[in-house]
């Protein structure tokens, strides 16, 4: 019985840190908002312009074809890479909106949000720094 | 001439302005497609196929300049080269933004007008699932823009969010070779969307003009020897005023456009349709109704859709009122050749493919029927839709 237990925890345990492998959501430390899952989605479909405190948002993706990306807006946006570009084309040609500016890498990623205080952007968890602050993970 | 001179102002402004190169942010879209008619008894009008392998006429490039002048404002132009205009370049959209606070924008020049729900984004073949837009609604683009000023205005309501739309402005041009003049253009639309599904509304207003007094005047003068036209009067052989050409000439004639729609895409079955109605008083065509409803379905990369397509109008000769036989066989000729439509439907699959990252593949099997003359033609189309 007790043999049971143990795998079927370690298969628990296994099974969450697969999961662990998620991604986060990053401002810049001074950035002191609150943010639902609601918020993030708005803010990347172009719907939500400014923070709450009246600052315009810079929001930043990785690269089209970046893992993180295609995790990111499966789980936080509900879309496909396709979907997304298809939703964003209809803004970005109509004077609708601006679609999130790319950078390269992680690296990329968290300099550019520890430079900018009114910045959002993602990586995958393991690459976060305590240059950034995380607001939510997918 | 006038276009021109926006666009090229516009141009100037971009590139003049204190943004340095790399502040000019380049983007665009295009269209490769081809297609035949592979069983014609009829041509169809609106689908610009006939039973040869045409690669130009649904092709085009567009690319797009946009630099931020600063928090507030920016000015962007869009270049269009359309096949079936021998790729000439055209400033499709040429515009100010200032955005007036977070949820308000308001765009001055010149942009794609409205008329129905995705006018304004009918070019760009990626941000659909369809090798085009349904042509019973979206027929081409020859009086499709605006010169003017638009105000948008979103906000958040519960879950959802919604979008008002208002333009005022005209449009000169040339439609089939007639010059063309919309005045006093007037737009509003609302849409909502939630989550998995939004509905539109839109109406329209305009004074039309029709430059054909010259052509029907001097028709009637040919057609009916003996005959006079003067100061929009008709007068036979015996100088009997016969017909009043008022009643055939388009001059400011008051247009309205009405439509709706709704679309949802829940678990991967996407729904959309639309539905519009228009006319032009004292036209030949009453009313114009026009619709269609398209059942898809998302597989991983693809998508896989129904499309269900209606384009009918009631008509009369209400102006062949002369008491002249002649004059009334005259009117009802010119109303015919210059104006008449043919109504009709269509049912099409449409097939989608997401090959790479911006690059979408189309395919398109079509049967369009001729509601008058009762046959049909059977339409295939290939193609590559873009964005970068």
């Amino acid at each position: 019985m007790n043999i049971f237990k143990t795998i079927f925890s370690t298969i628990l345990l296994v099974a969450s840190f697969a999961s662990a492998a998620d991604i986060s959501v990053i401002v810049n430390p001074a950035n002191s908002d609150s943010f639902d899952a609601k918020t993030i989605k708005r803010i990347y479909l172009g719907k939500i312009k400014v923070f709450p405190n009246g600052e315009k948002v810079t929001v930043l993706t990785l690269e089209d074809n970046a893992p993180e990306t295609e995790m990111f807006r499966e789980s936080a946006l509900n879309k496909s890479n396709s979907q997304f570009k298809s939703y964003w084309s209809k803004l970005a040609f109509t004077g609708k909106g601006t679609p999130p500016t790319e950078v390269a890498s992680s690296a990329d990623m968290i300099n550019a949000i520890k430079a900018d205080a009114s910045s959002i952007g993602f990586v995958d968890s393991s690459a976060v720094t305590a240059d950034v602050k995380v607001i939510a993970t997918f | 001439m006038k276009k021109t001179l926006l666009a090229s102002s516009l141009m100037a402004a971009i590139l003049s302005s204190q943004a340095q190169a790399s502040d000019i942010n380049f983007s665009g879209y295009g269209s490769i497609r081809g297609g035949l008619l592979v069983n014609d008894d009829i041509t169809p009008q609106f689908f610009g196929y006939d039973d040869k392998v045409d690669f130009k006429n649904e092709s085009l490039f567009a690319l797009q300049a946009k630099a931020n002048l600063n928090e507030k404002w920016n000015a962007t132009i869009v270049l269009q080269a359309r096949g079936e205009e021998n790729f000439d370049l055209e400033a499709r959209w040429a515009y100010l933004n200032y955005q007036f606070s977070p949820e308000t924008t308001i765009s001055f020049g010149r942009f794609a007008l409205p008329y129905f729900r995705n006018s304004d984004t009918q070019d760009i073949g990626y941000s659909h699932n369809y090798s085009r837009l349904p042509t019973s609604i979206y027929l081409g683009e020859e009086y499709d823009i605006i010169e003017g000023i638009r105000v948008m205005h979103s906000t958040f309501v519960g879950d959802g969010d919604i979008t008002f739309k208002g333009s005022y402005g005209s449009f000169s041009g040339e439609v089939s070779d007639v010059g063309f003049e919309l005045d006093n253009i007037l737009q509003g639309s609302v849409e909502y969307t939630y989550e998995w599904f939004s509905i539109f509304a839109g109406v329209l207003t305009a004074e039309a003009s029709f430059d054909t007094t010259t052509s029907l005047d001097l028709g009637l003068m040919q057609a009916l020897p003996g005959y006079t036209v003067t100061n929009g009067t008709a007068f036979n052989p015996n100088n009997i005023a016969v017909y009043n050409m008022e009643d055939l000439y388009a001059d400011e004639d008051s247009a309205l456009y009405w439509s709706t729609g709704f679309t949802i895409d829940y678990e991967n079955w996407l729904f959309n349709a639309e539905y519009a109605a228009y006319n032009i008083d004292d036209s030949f065509i009453e009313e114009t109704q026009v619709m269609y409803v398209a059942l898809g379905y998302r597989f991983d990369k693809a998508v896989v859709s129904f499309v269900h397509q209606d384009f009918d109008f009631s008509y009369d000769y209400d102006q062949a009122n002369s008491a002249d036989p002649f004059i009334n066989a005259f009117v009802v000729g010119a109303t015919d050749s210059f104006f008449k439509p043919d109504s009709y439907d269509a049912q099409g699959l449409h097939f989608r493919y997401d090959l790479d990252q911006g690059v979408a593949v189309k395919l398109e099997f079509s049967v369009i029927n001729n509601d008058l003359a009762d046959e049909s033609a059977s339409l295939v189309t290939f193609g590559v839709d873009f964005i970068y």
